[in-house]
């Protein structure tokens, strides 16, 4: 799953990581692992992040595997 | 450092320091008083009130749960597969109708606490230096 989070806060008037983490209620440190594609968020937080960037969720989230029609 | 990462420092720091604590008061004490160290493990309580949130601060989220929740299962699995290997292994060191001290069970309630927060600890602060968990993807 790769994600556009460091874009898309650099986009939105250069958010720091602690200034998003804050408007969606996790550490900076899960921000962190997030940008690094360490940690693969719940449905919640990610919804939060869309949320937080003024985009829907493939605007942040990106599912790279094998298509489910296949 | 993330607040569990400080808490899991804090919990191994115990630990050991209990440890120590013990077998530094077996040659003076005797194995059986130097046991009393173990009481130092009650300072575990404290934890929860020394990295407490400050409002408006964002301490503990849902990747810090997913952290601990792994780190307190493989504990415990752990401490389950050494249990059982115990037990299938004291009749070789006490005999197959042997007796067994009451305060070696007592004792042994302790070290099996001591070492599941240990090992829970220990797991934390592995899952934190990798930088994180992948979940389910």
């Amino acid at each position: 799953l790769k994600n556009h989070i460091r874009r898309l806060r650099f986009e939105n008037g250069e958010l720091t990581q602690q200034n998003l983490a804050d408007r969606v209620g996790v550490t900076r440190q899960t921000i962190i692992a997030l940008e690094a594609g360490k940690y693969t968020p719940s449905l919640v937080l990610a919804f939060r992040l869309a949320r937080a960037f003024g985009v829907g969720v493939e605007g942040v989230f990106q599912y790279d595997g094998e298509s489910a029609e296949g | 450092m993330a607040s569990a990462q400080k808490q899991a420092v804090f919990n191994l720091t115990i630990i050991v320091l209990t440890v120590i604590t013990v077998f530094a008061l077996a040659p003076v004490l005797g194995f059986q008083r130097a046991q009393g160290g173990l009481g130092l493990l009650g300072f575990l309580g404290f934890g929860p009130f020394l990295f407490r949130k400050r409002p408006g601060e964002v301490l503990y989220d849902e990747r810090d749960f997913v952290i601990q929740v792994r780190a307190w299962v493989a504990a415990y699995s752990i401490f389950w597969v050494a249990f059982v290997a115990v037990c299938v292994l004291a009749p070789f060191t006490f005999g197959s109708s042997g007796f067994v001290r009451v305060e070696l069970v007592q004792m042994s309630v302790w070290y099996g606490f001591m070492m599941v927060w240990g090992i829970s600890a220990v797991i934390t602060l592995i899952q934190y230096a990798q930088g994180g968990i992948r979940g389910a993807e």
